[in-house]
């Protein structure tokens, strides 16, 4: 994995990315002003805590959010901006430039289709490819992941294990060779083991594919062990960006180093304080409440990102 | 033993379970055996009772009624109505084609038209045009068979003159029947339609929510390539169970057609016998319907294993 960044433009430019739901509760400010780039072959790993917002950003770049949802800014690829397109024109992107891989495989697959076709459906559907043939191009990309015997290609996924439900997802995703995968959350629910299979899973994907990988996670270690970058969220927002190492070597934020104080290595200490509330976030920065370091510039202003060199940015008053 | 051996073993002994209660049920009522079998309102003379006694057998101890009982089903016997002056047997044939003839091309087209619009209407629940479609539908569903009849016939038939008014039975040309056949057919079929779509259309909305169906957007699929190639099989299962559920009520919807277009049917057969305790008769259709709802049973039950992998594994 190497940082090829510098040289080649971004084939994903995030720009002042808002998501609102409309609820009876009131307006659910699910992401703000979220702004990434994803350049080729690399991977940026998203992280944070459960409800953060960092499957909404996913969900909002290949328009799946439900219909309640707002949504402001841009996402540019290939010089469309994906926010903009109709539902025909997004469809022809989904699963064929950028694939998803779910949450949940073994509720995502459908359950009374075979896994060989489930598999083999996107190039029926983008490549108009015959079935036969298409079940074959679908048996050799399961057969890479590990489920080479044929009678698998016909059991169902109720037959199957989450983690081998995970795998034919990840089949599902790479076999247009998409530009770009995005995955959200693949170790939820995996044990240690399947979680570490699943991990080496998605890096062969990357090489075999070359396809960059938008990895939408809150276990670091994780991260750590497959990003290039890694952007961490807090209550909607960006908070900090940089290079993996960077970022976990020397957190900038307070969020990243109280997140990586949770970690079981580094102590297991909880932050302080309750996630808030997204319905009515704090004023100024979203984490002064919770914030050791917090001045008064804190609790009034609505903080600036900040650049650091080009590769970091942090958005933190005391920066 | 296969999946579907067991479920036929299972439905057979159903079928010998309800034949059998139907040897014991006028046995087992309170006054003469005989005047539960023959009806209550046959009269006879003491010499003429003591005859038949011995001729049904009645005389003889329970167990060799049995016997007997079974014989004549499996030779196709099912007694011999004093009323009608008729073996059972060949009553109920010569009526139940009419029946057949009515409810088979109403069943098949009612569920066909029903799970297509009714899919349809539960993908695009809140289009405008489905909305008004679905009201119209709801307006079928609500009403009685029979009256929707009557409002054929007064609106096609009296008004507008397309169709007959009566005579069914009049030449017997095929072409004749299928003309007086035709509005029955429509009303039957508006019938099984609307019960259809609404069953099909509620399922549609439920399955549509599930992450399959997400998932097989964020695959690329579009539109209604999401509801032909991953919802439909999964909604359509309930209507399997609800087809052969329905099959003895749509037997009893067909009655009051039946009544309403006079036609010798079987829904007539039963009402008559009904008003004159034509109790062999009844017992007759009893058993035939019987036959017929647990086949339908049956081949949900196998279509349904053919549709969902699940059942079959179990």
């Amino acid at each position: 994995m190497s940082m090829r960044h510098d040289i080649n433009a971004p084939i994903l430019q995030v720009v002042g990315l808002s998501v609102r739901f409309e609820t009876p509760l009131g307006l659910v400010h699910a992401a703000d002003d979220v702004a990434f780039d994803i350049y080729e072959m690399e991977t940026l790993a998203l992280v944070g805590e459960t409800g953060c917002g960092k499957s909404v950003v996913a969900s909002a770049i290949m328009q799946l959010l439900p219909g309640n949802a707002v949504v402001e800014g841009k996402a540019l690829f290939s010089k469309m901006d994906l926010l903009k397109l109709e539902e025909k024109e997004i469809s022809r992107v989904r699963g064929n430039e950028i694939s998803i891989i779910f949450q949940n495989p073994s509720l995502s697959l459908n359950p009374i289709i075979e896994v060989g076709e489930q598999i083999a459906e996107p190039l029926q559907v983008h490549r108009k490819m015959a079935r036969r043939e298409s079940h074959q191009v679908a048996k050799g990309f399961l057969s890479r992941l590990g489920l080479g015997e044929r009678s698998l290609m016909r059991m169902y996924p109720f037959q199957f294990s989450g983690g081998m439900n995970q795998r034919v997802m990840i089949a599902t995703s790479m076999i247009l060779s998409p530009k770009i995968i995005i995955a959200d959350e693949p170790t939820k629910g995996l044990d240690r083991a399947l979680a570490r299979d699943v991990t080496s899973e998605i890096e062969k994907i990357m090489d075999l594919t070359g396809a960059s990988l938008l990895l939408i996670t809150h276990d670091i270690s994780l991260a750590a062990m497959i990003s290039d970058r890694i952007a961490v969220m807090y209550c909607g927002e960006i908070v900090e960006m940089g290079k993996c190492k960077d970022v976990l070597r020397e957190p900038l934020h307070p969020y990243t180093c109280a997140l990586l104080d949770c970690l079981p290595e580094r102590g297991f200490k909880p932050i302080a304080g309750a996630s808030p509330s997204m319905i009515d976030p704090p004023q100024g920065c979203k984490f002064h409440p919770r914030c050791p370091y917090k001045t008064q510039e804190c609790m009034q202003k609505q903080r600036i990102r900040k650049i650091d060199g080009d590769e970091r940015q942090v958005r933190c008053w005391q920066y | 033993m296969t999946f579907s051996g067991k479920k036929a073993i299972r439905y057979f002994l159903a079928i010998i379970l309800i034949f059998s209660l139907n040897f014991a049920i006028p046995r087992a009522m309170p006054g003469d055996p005989l005047a539960n079998l023959l009806g209550e309102d046959v009269m006879l003379t003491e010499e003429s009772i003591a005859e038949l006694r011995a001729k049904m057998g009645l005389d003889l101890p329970l167990h060799e009624q049995f016997l007997a009982y079974w014989r004549d089903i499996f030779s196709f016997d099912l007694g011999y109505s004093y009323h009608l002056h008729s073996p059972v047997s060949a009553i109920i044939l010569s009526r139940m084609k009419w029946t057949l003839l009515l409810a088979i091309p109403s069943l098949i087209l009612g569920a066909i038209l029903g799970t297509f619009l009714g899919a349809l209407a539960g993908w695009k629940s809140r289009d405008a045009g489905q909305k008004f479609e679905t009201g119209l539908v709801l307006m079928i569903y609500c009403t009685p068979p029979y009256f929707l009849s009557l409002l054929f016939l007064y609106a096609l038939s009296f008004k507008l003159g397309l169709f007959p008014l009566k005579g069914f039975y009049s030449t017997g040309s095929a072409l004749d029947i299928a003309h007086h056949l035709m509005l029955p057919v429509i009303v039957m079929t508006l019938f099984s339609l609307s019960r259809n779509y609404m069953i099909m259309r509620g399922s549609v909305i439920q399955e549509r929510g599930n992450l399959y169906a997400a998932y097989a957007r964020a695959k690329g699929l579009y539109g209604e390539e999401i509801l032909f190639r991953h919802i439909f099989k999964n909604a359509i299962l309930p209507i399997i169970t609800l087809l052969a559920l329905d099959f003895g009520f749509i037997l009893s919807g067909a009655l009051f057609i039946e009544i309403v277009f006079s036609m010798n049917g079987m829904g007539n057969l039963i009402y008559d016998a009904l008003l004159s305790r034509d109790y062999p008769v009844l017992q007759g259709s009893f058993l035939v319907i019987t036959v017929m709802v647990v086949s339908a049973n049956l081949l949900a039950d196998l279509l349904y294993s053919r549709i969902d992998p699940r059942v079959r594994w179990q």
